[in-house]
């Protein structure tokens, strides 16, 4: 099963899409070594664990060839009006064989993670920002500020790869860097330094962070009185502005994930602006960490391929952006689509299934419902209200592939590992476009 | 499967063929002398009396890469009035300042275009930029890659390496990204931007490395000369967009110390300090510094007045003139020890004085530099204007009755600082093939393009001759590529994908090692990742073949 024993392997489980990892395939267990995070192995493990004669294609839940599996699909696609592509997990060439299924039938498309993914998108789309890459944190950042995440939750090898270094290029050492907490973080081990100096936290709860990124706006802008009345802790925020103002290249982190409150683009406005106000006097940067779920990735595609970001409609024959109108949620709620293809293919854990019990419940949708059809990776768990189910190549186990990273600028090339015979993501789109014939648009 | 064009006027400046009247022969994707005895010609299409040239060849576009991503995120407004609708064999997309990929490739070759070369491909971001030219159909495909304000180079550079070390370094880069050219933008100001420096004359060291952008220019030239890269060093000057930097140009020029250069988007850096405004065109001292150095050549970015957006590595420029944007947003970052970027969009106004001397800059350069083998017709898409501007573009070129009813509409006080209603010059049809075929192809060392000869591809623009040469070159008759009709009268009838150009330059493979350790000590992938394979080009040009083209210098030496 094993084709060998594989170096510098990137992983496709989180936007930082570490690629020093190795790989040995030995009785049918994927294991990893080299750094790998818990994560890391644990999806390597899951996905490769699951044995190739194990059934992998499901109708209405019961095992079926995937020959069956397809026609289902393409007679499901072929009745569909409206139909929404979500999820969209996956990589490049994945989104590559979706957006051109998409154009054919005039879908939706709309990834998982696009709500979080908006807060930073609001933030461009207005005013713009300045930010930074992994390997500039690595070597330059002298000031280091997580906002409103302690990082290591969502992206656990960060402070190991990009702070905690043995040698940043322009830097005396490591160790000097100041880290700073805004926030309540959770995991806060990983940013602790390698001679043990805790990071510094300024504990904010989640509500009161907005007010708090609008004050250190101020206060480096040199707009707000002298002395203002807030219970926010004043005296820490200014102190972290002026370390900031005093920085050689200071950074600020970070994940609209958890920035999960609404309208968190002001906070993250509020961050840019004055990120922007620095950088009057001397350098400063956002590093706004994200890339997970290939999020990155299939909406790097959808921008050169139609123009716009996720959640575009091609139902009239060309592109039309609303960030509001074609939101998976929405669309269920108004019983506005008929067919949903749901792609989770990267990690087995985040199928992150949608509910599809508004669509089926408005009046508006038959009472067949909305059949869904959901591609997934091997190991993950059978989707209940899935029409059809089928397993897919996961890029960087079962297949090749590239994935953005959280920066946005490096793409990494994913590698097949194992020979297993999933179909990808592409070859599917691929064969219910040949499928659907002249029958649709 | 043989093609007779039949009875066409020829224009192929390579072959010194002007409007000659003669059949053309294409077998199998390429151009052939006749048929061979016996052998039947499968199609004949009559074209007497239509003008014939080679395919038309965009030698500095801003097709692919995550600066035209960051536009299209950041600017839904730029595509909302040009939506493009998925029509016979055509996908979706969308147009104008940062269109779509697919768009891109059904437009160019609409017009007649059928390669276009991407002038700032970021060695870390080369993965993608071929992603998205290879997204991009028909047309053919190729990148000059950057160096000059990463890390590597300039610690290479202040530990005083051997020039022999540095050609290693850059044969590598060119080699490993896929590139077919060499590029420097800001010659390590993009670098110093990080350490806070705001702006950095040719002749100012670098605040960390003390290199010169003079040093680095005259290094990376001298090396692409070493390694025998057909295309010169690509040179973004120093001081882009700043008053009085047609000293910068000219300093640069020199410089170069004889070492063939390509000065691009010259345009942006032939500015003056006359008048009350303190900004006025030296396109004069620029256009007669080109016209006596024959090792030098240069792309335009003519500007045209309408709405863009600009896209440039130059990070230290883009930030300091992000105020002018407009829509005031822009995006700026510092990128991987390796470069940086800055997205600004611009809107460029007739009635505006500065923007107004731009365009008229741009086509004194055009008019007063005599050899059409060394100026190139381009407008830095889309810094300057959209690629689709282009036909607009030769017309201003090849009526002067036209240029100047122009002229006649821009800012007064722009119209009277230039010297452009003095020009008699109209570009004739042979000029425009020049500029826009032969040469290009010569100075990218391209042999089988750009040209009619057989044994070149069968890329072929049948075109209608027209008294309005806008309207001429907007939708030429027909459009081959590779032999096959891409194009009808602007109508995209199949669709093809094109191939990548690239160079391999012989380097000592022994660089690797020192890169490698450098890749783990200091950046966050590892050097195996960071190449790209052959193998990957094709998987990733839906079907476009990797062209490598020759390393090999014609007789101009220092």
């Amino acid at each position: 099963m094993a084709t060998a024993s594989l170096t510098d392997i990137a992983c496709p489980f989180c936007g930082l899409a570490c690629d020093d990892l190795s790989l040995n395939d030995s009785s049918g267990t994927l294991t990893t070594s080299g750094g790998a995070c818990s994560r890391a192995q644990f999806a390597f493990q899951k996905i490769g664990s699951v044995r190739s004669d194990a059934a992998s294609s499901w109708i209405e839940g019961k095992p079926v060839t995937l020959e069956q599996a397809l026609t289902k699909a393409i007679e499901l696609m072929a009745a569909a009006q409206a139909p929404l592509f979500g999820g969209l997990a996956t990589d490049v060439l994945g989104m590559r064989g979706l957006m051109e299924l998409a154009d054919r039938t005039g879908a939706i498309l709309d990834h998982m993670n696009s709500e979080s993914k908006l807060r930073n998108l609001r933030t461009v789309q207005d005013a713009g920002w300045i930010t930074t890459t992994l390997s500039e944190v690595r070597n330059r950042a002298d000031v280091i500020v997580c906002f409103g995440t302690d990082v290591s939750s969502r992206f656990p090898r960060f402070f190991e790869r990009c702070v905690w270094v043995e040698q940043p290029m322009f830097l005396q050492d490591s160790e000097h860097r100041q880290v700073i907490f805004i926030g309540e973080p959770k995991n806060l081990a990983p940013a602790i330094s390698p001679r043990g100096q805790q990071p510094e936290v300024i504990a904010i709860p989640q509500d009161r962070l907005a007010e708090a990124a609008a004050l250190m706006r101020g206060l480096v802008a040199g707009s707000l009185p002298f002395k203002m009345k807030t219970d926010l802790p004043f005296e820490a925020l200014k102190s972290v502005a002026e370390r900031l103002q005093a920085a050689h290249y200071g950074v600020v982190v970070w994940a609209a994930a958890d920035l999960d409150w609404a309208h968190a683009e002001l906070t993250i406005q509020a961050l840019t602006a004055m990120i922007g106000t620095l950088n009057n006097t001397t350098r400063c940067a956002g590093m706004p960490l994200g890339g997970s779920d290939g999020d990155f990735s299939s909406d790097a595609v959808m921008l050169w391929q139609s123009g716009y970001p996720f959640r575009t409609s091609l139902a009239s024959g060309t592109s039309q952006y609303d960030p509001v109108m074609h939101a998976t949620e929405r669309i269920l709620a108004e019983g506005e689509t008929d067919c949903v293809l749901w792609v989770a293919g990267l990690d087995p854990d985040r199928i992150q299934v949608p509910n599809l019990r508004a669509v089926t419940s408005h009046p508006s949708v038959s009472p067949e419902g909305c059949p869904m059809i959901a591609l997934t990776s091997a190991g993950a768990d059978l989707v209940s209200e899935a029409a059809v189910q089928i397993t897919v190549a996961t890029p960087g186990v079962d297949t090749h592939g590239y994935l953005f990273r959280a920066d946005k600028v490096v793409t990494l090339p994913l590698r097949k590992a194992i020979q297993r015979s999933y179909p990808t993501v592409a070859e599917i789109a691929q064969h219910i476009l040949v499928g659907l014939g002249d029958k649709t648009c | 499967m043989l093609t007779l064009l039949k009875g066409g006027k020829i224009v192929d400046p390579t072959r010194k063929l002007s409007s000659v009247s003669g059949d053309l022969f294409m077998r199998d994707g390429w151009i052939v002398a006749g048929p061979n005895p016996g052998e039947r010609i499968d199609e004949e299409i009559d074209i007497t009396g239509r003008v014939v040239m080679a395919g038309a060849i965009d030698m500095h576009t801003h097709i692919g890469g995550g600066k035209v991503n960051i536009a299209r995120n950041m600017l839904p407004e730029d595509h909302r009035f040009d939506p493009v609708h998925r029509a016979g064999l055509c996908r979706s997309g969308c147009g104008h300042a940062a269109p779509s990929t697919l768009t891109t490739g059904y437009r160019y070759a609409a017009m007649g275009y059928t390669a276009g070369f991407e002038p700032a491909m970021l060695p870390v971001n080369a993965r993608q930029a071929h992603l998205e030219m290879g997204d991009t159909p028909i047309i053919d495909k190729g990148a000059y890659v950057m160096l000059g304000s990463d890390d590597f180079l300039l610690r290479l550079m202040r530990e005083g390496a051997s020039q022999e070390r540095i050609n290693d370094y850059v044969g590598f880069t060119i080699a490993s990204s896929q590139a077919l050219g060499l590029k420097v933008v800001n010659p390590g100001g993009i670098s110093d931007f990080k350490f806070n420096r705001r702006a950095l004359d040719l002749d100012e060291a670098h605040s960390h490395y003390n290199v010169t952008a003079r040093q680095i220019v005259h290094t990376l030239a001298r090396a692409l000369h070493e390694l025998k890269v057909p295309h010169p060093l690509h040179i973004h000057a120093s001081n882009l967009g700043v008053p009085g930097n047609f000293q910068t140009t000219l300093d640069t020029i020199t410089g170069a110390e004889g070492f063939p250069i390509h000065l691009t988007h010259i345009q942006f850096h032939s500015y003056g300090t006359e008048g009350d405004r303190k900004f006025s065109s030296e396109a004069a001292k620029i256009a007669e510094a080109i016209n006596n150095n024959p090792h030098v050549s240069a792309d335009v970015g003519q500007i045209m007045f309408g709405q863009t957006v600009t896209c440039s590595g130059d990070s230290m420029t883009q930030h300091r003139n992000a105020g002018f944007g407009s829509p005031k947003k822009s995006v700026i970052m510092d990128i991987e020890c390796d470069a940086g970027c800055g997205v600004v969009p611009f809107k460029y106004k007739d009635k505006n004085f500065v923007n107004a001397l731009q365009w008229a800059i741009g086509l004194e350069i055009f008019l007063r530099v005599e050899d059409p083998w060394r100026i190139f017709l381009t407008t830095d898409h889309p810094n300057g204007a959209p690629f689709t501007s282009y036909p607009h573009l030769i017309r201003l070129l090849m009526d002067k009755t036209f240029r100047n009813d122009a002229l006649s509409r821009i800012n007064p006080d722009a119209a009277a600082m230039s010297t452009l209603g003095s020009i008699d010059r109209e570009y004739t049809l042979d000029e425009i093939a020049i500029m826009t075929r032969s040469a290009p192809a010569k100075i990218l060392g391209l042999k089988d393009c750009g040209h009619l000869g057989p044994g070149a591809r069968a890329d072929v623009v049948v075109y209608k001759e027209d008294s309005d040469p806008e309207k001429m070159f907007t939708a030429p008759e027909y459009v081959f590529k590779n032999g096959t009709m891409v194009a009808k009268n602007g109508d995209i009838v199949a669709v093809t994908w094109g191939d990548v150009h690239v160079v391999k330059p012989q380097f000592d493979r022994s660089i690797e090692k020192p890169l490698g350790e450098y890749f783990d000590r200091h950046l966050t992938q590892k050097l195996g990742n960071f190449r790209i394979s052959d193998d990957e080009i094709r998987d990733i040009t839906n079907g476009g073949g990797l062209r490598v083209h020759a390393c090999e210098r014609d007789g101009r030496t220092v």
